[in-house]
């Protein structure tokens, strides 16, 4: 039986400026399973990428997390002391939250480009988030580490001591995806993973972190406002409109079956590769 | 339509076997961006061409090439038949007035510390657009209008105060003012939201009809290439695999590479299995094709052929050439007369 790795319980997120309270996630629930890979799509403003950064605990001014819940179930393997508990994430400490990333919760960004740091070298920078949750490791074990994170993107293990200049766009992402699982996370959120790469390369990644999601047991939270991407990519969705979830449901029902017309729309503005439509 | 080219007037931007390698120093490995490019741009009727390619394709340097920031290791670019390189003064103004770009990222082409306006004000005194300062207001103010905005939203402000899709549009209205023959548009919506990649590509098609300015599309993206283009060139490692019909190349691709192209677009179906079902090769192969078809080794249906020499273009169809063994029954046309075989807009226009 599988068991809900995350809750989200009517969670409600304003963000505050000089002129008025805008409410960026407004009372949305929804749970993701252990092994689901589940989506989150809308377009920009929608609060899709809101709803992440607060799992992550990453809400901050002028934002501010006003109500609801967000469980989270650690399976085996968590850091202590985390490890098989299920905790309220808006309830935990800072040091608490910061335990919790990367080791329970970890994020893939967006835009892998910018995300790493130009002056380090990729295995200085994978090692980080291993040093940052006290693991202490021999050289030669960091080494051993190292190769097998980077063989399991499909990456060569030289490129640990690359920069990110030297990598192209695909192979800065799938640093990205192995920093994420350095620490064999239970769920990964990835934050439009693949929108700046080529539709070759994206699904290059994609199938390379769906591989690895299967092989940690891990859940995905992909949001994105890809639904092509979606489509090809999670069991379940749920689309968003206006910091509300429009519709949930199986990819398959969403698609054949659109009920709501903020939905339909979505699906109806994808370019078409069978017939021209005027734009102007 | 009834302003026809004259004859024999030369063309707006043409390439002629342009060929740009990189590296190649002392113990450093040459990299062949664009090979024996030969391609015409022409002014009139006014044209949206597509130019697509993964990265690494050569597609960008490309367009380096043709605004003259780069220099072709061989072969040359010219514009209105003359060589880049042997225009004087007054021709070269002329070229960077008649031919504008579109960058890719609507953050950097602007500095942070200059207001919006600066990037409209710039080309105004520059090419001597406006003699009074009310008249430059004007300018700016029909500029933006014409791309959607609202002048007295937008002007005054700082970069940073604005959308992705609103610098993006300014960028627009900008090349607008210059009123330039033709602009190169280098993934002008790739880094714009999905939702606002509509307006934009429409801006573009609106410029070509209205202002009749002739646009080459630089993208990775099929669908929005498809949505506005007449004619498609696909590059693969600097070489032309298919041209041609847009719509032919689309909806049958011919060239094992524009098949994988297109199979790997997700499609928002989600029975219809990514990429066909079909497994991809992890890495593309840097390695040197030699003499051979540059796509031989990810290439599902290589052949002996495909590993000793590089195929020339096959016309397989009208308006269509493919670089591929596959079709070898059919006449072959030369690298040089890769612009016989593009449509002209007359006979295609679907209004």
């Amino acid at each position: 039986m599988s068991i809900s790795i995350l809750e989200v319980n009517d969670l409600k997120i304003n963000y505050y400026t000089p002129n008025r309270v805008i409410k960026a996630v407004d009372g949305i629930s929804f749970d993701i399973q252990s092994g689901e890979r589940f989506g989150l799509v809308g377009e920009s403003g929608s609060g899709k990428s809101t709803v992440a950064m607060a799992i992550l605990g990453l809400i901050k001014q002028p934002g501010r997390v006003e109500s609801g819940e967000i469980w989270f179930t650690n399976g085996n393997g968590g850091e202590e002391p985390l490890a098989n508990t299920r905790v309220n994430i808006r309830s935990l400490s800072l040091e608490q939250i910061r335990r919790l990333r990367l080791a329970g919760v970890a994020l893939v960004p967006q835009g892998a480009m910018n995300s790493l740091n130009p002056v380090k070298k990729i295995r200085a920078q994978m090692l980080d988030g291993m040093v940052d949750h006290g693991i202490l490791l021999s050289g030669h074990e960091k080494d051993e580490r190292i190769k097998e994170l980077l063989e399991s993107v499909g990456l060569r293990q030289e490129v640990a001591n690359m920069y990110p200049h030297e990598l192209s766009g695909g192979m800065k992402q799938r640093v990205a995806i192995a920093i994420a699982i350095s620490l064999r996370p239970k769920l990964i959120i990835a934050d439009e993973p693949t929108s700046a790469l080529d539709v070759i390369v994206q699904r290059q990644v994609m199938e390379t972190l769906f591989e690895l999601q299967d092989r940690l047991q891990a859940s995905v939270l992909m949001v994105g406002h890809d639904m092509g991407l979606m489509a090809q990519s999670v069991h379940r969705l749920g689309v968003m409109y206006a910091g509300k979830l429009v519709e949930v449901g199986e990819v398959t029902d969403i698609f054949g079956h659109p009920q709501d017309s903020y939905t339909q729309r979505l699906i109806a503005s994808l370019p078409s590769l069978t017939r021209k439509s005027s734009l102007v | 339509m009834n302003e026809m080219r004259e004859l024999n007037s030369p063309a707006l931007l043409q390439t002629r076997g342009v060929t740009k390698v990189f590296g190649g120093g002392i113990g450093k490995s040459k990299t062949t961006a664009i090979e024996n490019f030969t391609f015409t741009i022409e002014g009139e009727p006014p044209s949206i061409t597509a130019l697509v390619g993964e990265s690494g394709s050569g597609k960008s340097t490309l367009a380096q090439l043709l605004l003259g920031l780069m220099t072709p290791t061989s072969g040359e670019v010219l514009y209105l038949g003359k060589s880049l390189d042997r225009m004087d003064a007054s021709e070269k103004q002329q070229f960077r007035r008649d031919i504008q770009i579109i960058f890719q990222d609507p953050f950097d082409v602007y500095n942070p510390v200059y207001k919006v306006d600066h990037l409209l004000t710039v080309p105004i005194e520059k090419f001597h657009l406006a003699s009074s300062k009310s008249e430059r207001k004007q300018l700016m103010e029909s500029a933006l209008v014409a791309v959607g905005l609202d002048p007295q939203e937008l002007l005054g402000r700082y970069p940073h105060q604005l959308s992705g899709g609103q610098r993006q549009r300014i960028a627009i209205a900008r090349v607008l003012l210059i009123r330039p023959r033709m602009i190169i548009a280098d993934e002008p919506v790739s880094m714009v939201d999905a939702s606002l990649r509509a307006s934009i590509l429409a801006n573009l098609q609106q410029l070509n009809r209205d202002f009749r300015i002739s646009i080459l599309y630089i993208t990775h993206d099929l669908a929005t290439a498809f949505q506005i283009s007449t004619n498609i060139v696909v590059l693969y490692r600097g070489s032309v695999v298919e041209a041609g019909d847009i719509t032919e190349v689309i909806q049958s691709p011919k060239h094992p590479y524009t098949q994988l192209l297109i199979d790997s677009i997700p499609k928002p179906n989600p029975s219809q299995k990514w990429g066909g079902g079909a497994t991809l090769s992890r890495t593309s192969s840097a390695a040197d094709p030699g003499q051979g078809c540059k796509f031989a080794d990810r290439c599902p249906h290589v052949m002996q052929a495909c590993r000793i020499s590089r195929p020339p273009l096959f016309k397989t169809e009208e308006h269509r050439a493919v670089a591929c063994f596959l079709y070898n029954d059919v006449p072959q046309i030369g690298l040089e007369d890769l612009d016989t075989i593009f449509v002209s807009r007359q006979t295609t226009d679907n209004g």
